[in-house]
């Protein structure tokens, strides 16, 4: 299984921000290097849900435009998009499977399934071609360090 | 001055795999029509049959939507910087 480094500064980041989003879902991305077998995070980028929707989440435009650019002169990838589940499980919807369009970026769900013990797990979503509505899940390992 | 076009990832492979390329000021629609003489195979993954904007594509201006501006008929001048990027959503609904 591939995996996805992830320290346990950003990890606890990331799944604090997905609870300060609650009872909506929240999102955001990781900046960092992506790896064949391995993609390393070193940057959390918390972003508001310009959706505001407990179902459904579009980064905030503007949040987004600024951590790509931070990225870009930092050197860093998109290593990985995060969202919250509030209510089910951490794997990928129809609606992410759909709606993915970054074939490197590991999408990490933070699942509030069971309220006081969030968890999440990594994935990669392949397609033939980055437009098609569906594909195929590969879960990737989180190791968080 | 060209207009700067910053080029996401996924569509890389279709312009040499450049981050960014260059296009002379014009509307949106002048762009994308230079891009794509530049860049044939680009064509698909930005417009749809009728020529519009995909949905699936978002296109900003100096980090403003071009949804919000004037979608196609939007200028770009000298400097201006145009990023196109792959749409980000999903979520358990």
């Amino acid at each position: 299984m591939k995996t996805f480094v992830v320290p346990k500064d950003i990890y606890d980041g990331m799944v604090a921000h997905c609870l300060e989003g609650m009872p909506n879902e929240a999102c955001g991305f990781i900046g960092g290097k992506v790896g064949g077998n391995e993609s390393v995070a070193t940057k959390l980028y918390p972003m508001t849900n310009a959706a505001a929707s407990p179902v459904f989440y579009r980064p905030d435009d503007r949040e987004m435009l600024a951590a790509l650019k931070d990225m870009d002169e930092n050197g860093l990838d998109v290593a990985s998009i995060f969202h919250s589940h509030v209510a089910t499980r951490a794997y990928p919807s129809p609606t992410d499977i759909r709606e993915a369009h970054y074939p490197d970026a590991v999408f990490v769900i933070v699942s509030f399934e069971n309220r006081d013990d969030p968890y999440a797990k990594g994935y990669l979503i392949h397609k033939q071609d980055w437009r098609d509505a569906t594909g195929q899940v590969e879960e990737v390992e989180l190791v968080v360090e | 001055m060209p207009v700067k076009v910053q080029v996401p990832a996924v569509l890389r492979p279709h312009v040499g795999g450049q981050k960014s390329v260059e296009a002379s000021p014009g509307t949106l629609r002048d762009v994308i029509a230079e891009l794509v003489g530049a860049y044939p195979s680009l064509s698909e993954h930005l417009l749809g049959e009728e020529g519009q904007l995909h949905r699936f594509v978002n296109v900003y201006i100096n980090d403003e939507d071009v949804r919000y501006l004037e979608g196609l008929d939007t200028k770009l001048g000298d400097g201006d910087v145009l990023a196109i990027l792959p749409a980000v959503a999903g979520g358990s609904g």
